[in-house]
């Protein structure tokens, strides 16, 4: 058996990672293993829990993304207690989402992405770094930073905390947004929304099309695709039903109850990770040349499944992408473009929730069932 | 508001990071409270409880034109020493310590620490104390000697730094 590298930690990412490259005698790549260093353990974390705290417990068990798992313990407490949140609590809670959203798109774009693109590929590695960014892009750099303390800002004042939300609850949302903080909020979510505009157009100007080469060509692996629509088939990063993208494009529907019936999961012994796959391909295999069964969810994957967005400047951007790339389109480097993409549908599903009378209605929770059980 | 989040406008951030709800990982968010409750924190430092979310704090702040000259994190370790005992580590000995561990991504993310302190002159300082032990059920609540130690660190902090 030839050389072993290993490249640890791994920094472009949120978390933690262990690459290593396994080399047969002749020098060549045998097999190469990406290890996922961190144990979530939520079902474990959880047993014997009270289902009521799982929207408290969740968001401190993961630290890289606590405002979904917020959510999402949330939505599946209002399944647990059969309530139905009434429509400005569901406003609220997508409005925390987007703004989260929005706030890690710009930290993944510009701090982990960002080096590569904006220092470039060639730059010597001890310089593509934030310190590289900086200097290279300094206006940018004071746009990010200030663009994202409004981000905490926003979810903190409707949310009671940034980085641990505690406001989503069984059957809908803890407290009210207030007019004058509704009015606080919209002229943040300006601000938000055209540097949102800007970072597309920043990239797409300056970044993608200096490597659009290299997007075209690194990392293209044919899979599948799964994401969250309405039932329209619009983008919803909130709610909806799940569509799972087979390579050639076609896809089917499912409820999200029904995921064991789409969705199994294979285990390997070197990674936390797990690996869901399609039920349907029969299935599992990681074979570069002919994968089977896998299917990729995130960014690129959601802009791949949905029909169409419902903010204006976002699906012009849809359009642009699809015009130039076809769907579903396969390059792994997409991911970044599909984030921006997404960034501007976040942005401007803010200033469209803010707009909303309904987003400052008192009536945010029903508790009769939960109080019933009680 | 302000154009930058105060932790990127004081002089020193000092960050209580830990988990509440996994028993003497909730020792730092305590220290922070002791502080805040016993003491005048003085306009050059910035306290902050950041629960489990420290990694977002400090990407803003490399990110920033203006940073603290000192972040001081308090953090858990298990080096067999006697548990609720209080001394200094250095950076390079987190990861050592912590890479494969199921916390990993709860504690500050040693690179980017390294980062601020190697490539933006940030002096990084870890006061640690050791666990009696590490929780793998949500059981919020310290250990007894852990419980004593949360005075003692919230006294060494003001002494040094208030």
């Amino acid at each position: 058996m030839g050389k072993t590298l290993v490249i640890q930690p791994v920094i472009r990412i949120e978390g933690n990672a262990r690459i290593t490259i396994q080399l047969d005698d002749t020098g060549n790549v045998s097999d190469t293993r990406v290890s996922i260093m961190e144990l979530r353990g939520f079902e474990r974390f959880c047993i014997g829990k009270p289902v009521e705290e799982m929207p408290r417990i969740t968001t401190r068990i993961c630290g890289v993304y606590p405002p979904s798992h917020h959510l999402a313990s949330a939505k599946a407490t209002d399944v647990v207690f059969g309530v139905d949140p009434p429509p400005a609590a569901k406003k609220l809670r997508e409005l925390c989402n987007s703004i989260a959203f929005m706030e890690e798109h710009i930290l993944h774009f510009y701090f982990l992405a960002g080096a590569d693109f904006i220092l470039g590929p060639e730059a010597d590695y001890s310089v593509r770094n934030i310190i590289g960014i900086i200097g290279a892009v300094p206006d940018v750099a004071k746009r990010v930073v200030r663009v994202r303390h409004m981000a905490a800002k926003t979810l903190e004042m409707i949310a009671g905390k940034s980085i641990h939300p505690s406001a989503a609850v069984p059957g809908g949302f803890s407290r009210p947004l207030l007019e004058e903080e509704r009015k606080e909020l919209r002229k943040m979510a300006d601000e938000c929304l055209e540097f949102s505009k800007f970072s597309i157009s920043f990239a797409k100007k300056d970044l993608f099309s200096k490597y659009l080469e290299v997007v075209k060509s690194l990392g293209v692996i044919n899979t599948g695709f799964l994401g969250t629509v309405t039932e329209d088939g619009l983008l919803d990063l909130y709610d909806g039903k799940l569509r799972m993208m087979s390579v050639d494009g076609s896809y089917e529907d499912f409820k999200c109850d029904e995921y064991t019936d789409y969705i199994r999961e294979h285990v390997e012994p070197w990674t936390y990770l797990k690996f869901p796959y399609a039920k349907k391909a029969g299935g599992f295999s990681m074979d570069l040349d002919n994968p089977n069964g896998i299917y990729r969810t995130n960014t690129l994957a959601r802009i791949n499944v949905v029909d169409k967005i419902d903010t204006p400047l976002a699906q012009a951007e849809l359009e642009e992408f699809r015009e130039k790339f076809g769907r579903p389109a396969q390059q792994t480097l997409l991911y970044h473009w599909a984030r921006l993409i997404e960034l501007l549908y976040n942005a401007e599903n803010i200033v469209r929730l803010l707009d909303d009378p309904e987003i400052t209605s008192t009536d945010i929770r029903k508790t009769e069932y939960y109080l019933f059980q009680c | 508001m302000e154009k930058l989040p105060v932790y990127c406008r004081k002089e020193i951030l000092i960050a209580g990071c830990g988990n509440k709800l996994f028993g003497d990982d909730g020792f730092r968010p305590e220290v922070v409270e002791y502080l805040t409750n016993h003491c005048n924190i003085p306009e050059n430092i910035c306290l902050l409880d950041v629960d489990t979310g420290i990694r977002k704090i400090l990407f803003t702040i490399s990110l920033s034109e203006v940073r603290p000259e000192v972040i001081v994190i308090i953090d858990a370790v298990d080096k067999g020493r006697k548990p609720g005992e209080i001394f200094d580590i250095s950076l390079a000995e987190i990861p050592k310590e912590k890479t494969d561990d199921f916390l990993i991504h709860q504690v500050p993310s040693s690179n980017l620490l390294k980062e601020l302190q190697d490539l933006c002159s940030v002096k990084v300082r870890i006061m640690a104390y050791q666990v009696k032990t590490i929780l793998e059920t949500v059981q919020p609540g310290l250990s007894g000697p852990v419980k004593k130690a949360v005075r003692l660190m919230a006294k060494k902090i003001a002494e040094e730094y208030f």
